[in-house]
């Protein structure tokens, strides 16, 4: 099956030949798919040079869905004989609070597309009140073999807490609420984050709150950023989006408990004990003391989600989308 | 009868210099003629010699050359090297350890001050062992404290104490950061002395000041070495003893504390609960957050503080000398028959 995926992951030299980076990002699907990826903003604008015809050479493209690209799916439907698998990329909301016409158009593409795929079991009923295609969750494909056997082996772990979603300054989705919870739970906390105005504002902050120490590193390629969080006793990610949760499932496979709420698809999967509302402080300390202090509890919640990893493979991901099809 | 003491270096002030000096008042006291030597020793025919073996100490070269009818080990603990991670000590730690298992047959005896100390004897190999009882002569510290420092914190601030050496093994990186807790959701009128020096360990106090510059607190004070006048004012000043060491073999400063009706908070581990003897206040885990509420119960709730001092006070009597002394002698002179 030849393979196309468009999505708004930034242009790379990469564009248009076959990928095979193994990791955690929208970019796996077309790794699993043997196949290629362009930039949907930039092939629009026709940076590449390529006519919406050139997708008739595919079998499947896949167009990772968001606002910027609603009409390029639109295009590669109508003017190729591809098929088109839409995928809503990212959370459930940014899609439900679009403005009124480009709702008009997102319904439009679901509608057209061969089927559509989310990554959240909460999303169907959603998405399947727009459009009469198919419709199921997909999620985002896994390398769990290369993370297991070459990235990724077992260490001793520190007692650090790694914080998931920033500090509440660059990325606001509900920073201010995670390292509320930090500072409750007094462990030190690591944060891949390394902008000026992240540490500034911690250091703002600490004039009022007692947060512990943070280690603020910034690893920009995931290989390197899965090692580091190898080393971290646990997570932490209070994040009020509903999504499909990378980080509740990098740290699974990194065999780290992980603190979230269920509107991550892969904590509810893989944590369902450690699902907490994304504001609930007092449920997050309580259930990250617990997995300080009580060792079974912490190895039967990794249990758990050791029995349920084998879901978010590759290849099984690969079977839903297929399925799907 | 000649019993000499050998210790790597005697310094005023340190813990085994002090129990050095007491063994030799209790072995004259018990008809023995005693010399202190440091380990700068070099080789000679001694009778007896007890051999004080603790940190930095350099036993299997000092003993090597150094012939004596019996060979007594007093062993005050090693600190475990996993603290020392990346600081020169640690091939001394390694060594040391590894020494305590290698010259255990060069010893006649054993002796040590807690159970705990004796069951690292006994996991290092050694059968004959005893746990001698240390006499403190505690009327020293009801001499009057520095009045200068009294004056300068007597400001209506909470105070909270460490008293001990610097180092890694301490953990005070989360004495401070329970104070971080403390201070700033609790009171923010109060202050924390981490008093002891940090002379041999720079890098490690250079990552305490670092961490109380990253976590902003005011109010921390690291003093360094301090007269004995000076301690007992630290002493006086202080509302709560928090003490989150991880190694302890013994732990003169808890029975200061105890004698010195400040409420001790301690980590309950190696040879803490065993000092205190189910005195103070003892936790089990580093939770800064409820640490932070339990020290600021042991401040406010009167009552609580006034059964812990008690519970204290009548503990601190086991260490007082008219109680130890008595069984000392006896102990030394039994194992000194046992081996004749």
């Amino acid at each position: 099956m030849k393979f196309c995926l468009i999505s708004l992951m930034p242009i790379s030299d990469t564009d248009g030949k076959i990928i095979t980076d193994q990791v955690h990002r929208i970019t796996q699907w077309a790794t699993i798919m043997k196949g290629i990826h362009y930039n949907g903003f930039a092939f629009d604008t026709g940076f590449y040079g390529l006519p919406y015809e050139f997708f008739d050479e595919f079998d499947l493209v896949m167009v990772a869905v968001r606002d910027a690209i609603i009409e390029v799916g639109i295009k590669i439907k109508k003017q190729s004989k591809a098929r088109v698998f839409a995928f809503m990329d990212g959370e459930m909301e940014h899609f439900t609070s679009l403005p009124g016409d480009q709702q008009v158009k997102f319904v439009e593409l679901l509608n057209i597309a061969d089927a559509v795929g989310v990554t959240h079991e909460y999303d169907v009923p959603i998405i399947k009140a727009f459009t009469s295609r198919p419709v199921g969750m997909v999620g985002v494909p896994f390398p769990l073999q290369k993370v297991r056997e070459e990235q990724c082996p077992p260490v001793e772990k520190k007692q650090v807490i790694h914080v998931g979603c920033g500090t509440g300054k660059s990325f606001n989705r509900n920073g201010i609420v995670n390292i509320a919870a930090l500072s409750e739970i007094g462990l030190p906390g690591v944060v891949d984050i390394w902008i000026r105005e992240d540490i500034e504002y911690i250091r703002l902050m600490r004039k009022y709150m007692p947060i512990p120490h943070i280690d603020f590193s910034y690893t920009p390629r995931w290989e390197d950023y899965v090692a580091m969080l190898n080393h971290s006793f646990m997570g932490l990610h209070l994040d009020y989006r509903q999504i499909w949760g990378r980080f509740a499932l990098d740290c699974a496979a990194v065999r780290m408990p992980c603190i979230a709420p269920e509107n991550f698809y892969t904590q509810k999967t893989l944590f369902p004990r450690l699902c907490v509302n994304c504001l609930d402080i007092d449920g997050a300390v309580k259930l990250a003391k617990e997995l300080v202090k009580n060792q079974s509890f912490y190895e039967e919640v990794m249990d758990y989600a050791e029995s349920q990893l084998a879901f978010f493979d590759n290849e099984a991901a690969k079977k839903r989308l297929l399925d799907l099809l | 009868m000649q019993i000499d003491q050998i210790i790597p270096e005697m310094r005023y002030g340190y813990e085994i210099s002090d129990i050095v000096l007491t063994m030799r008042k209790i072995l004259k006291d018990i008809g023995f003629n005693s010399d202190i030597l440091t380990e700068a020793v070099q080789g000679g025919k001694r009778e007896n010699i007890f051999y004080h073996m603790f940190t930095g100490s350099k036993a299997s070269k000092t003993l090597a050359g150094l012939k004596a009818k019996r060979k007594f080990l007093f062993y005050h603990g090693i600190a475990p090297p996993e603290y020392f991670n990346n600081h020169e000590v640690q091939a001394d730690l390694i060594r040391g350890r590894k020494d305590l298992k290698t010259l255990k047959n060069q010893f006649t005896f054993a002796l040590t001050t807690t159970n705990y100390l004796e069951k690292e004897l006994h996991e290092a190999g050694y059968t004959r062992t005893v746990v001698l009882p240390l006499p403190l002569d505690l009327n020293e510290y009801d001499r009057q404290p520095y009045k200068r420092l009294l004056n300068k914190y007597e400001n209506g601030y909470t105070n909270i104490l460490f008293v001990g050496q610097i180092t890694p093994d301490k953990k005070l990186e989360n004495t401070i950061s329970i104070f971080n807790y403390y201070h700033k959701k609790y009171n923010p009128k109060s202050c924390l002395f981490l008093v002891g020096s940090f002379a041999a360990h720079p890098r490690y106090c250079q990552k305490l000041f670092a961490l109380i510059k990253e976590l902003d607190i005011k109010n921390v004070f690291l003093t360094g070495r301090v007269s004995f006048r000076q301690l007992l004012s630290y002493y006086r000043l202080s509302q709560v003893f928090l003490h989150m060491s991880e190694y302890e073999g013994f732990s003169i400063p808890l029975v200061e504390a105890m004698y010195l009706k400040v409420p001790i908070i301690a980590l309950n581990r190696a040879a803490v609960p065993e000092v205190l003897g189910g005195a103070g206040c003892l936790i089990n885990d580093a939770d800064f957050q409820e640490n932070a509420r339990q020290l600021d119960r042991i401040v406010n709730d009167r009552a609580m503080r006034e059964v812990i001092i008690r519970r204290q006070s009548e503990r601190v009597t086991d260490f007082m000398p008219a109680k130890v002394l008595p069984s000392c002698r006896i102990a030394l002179q039994e194992i000194y028959r046992f081996v004749d």
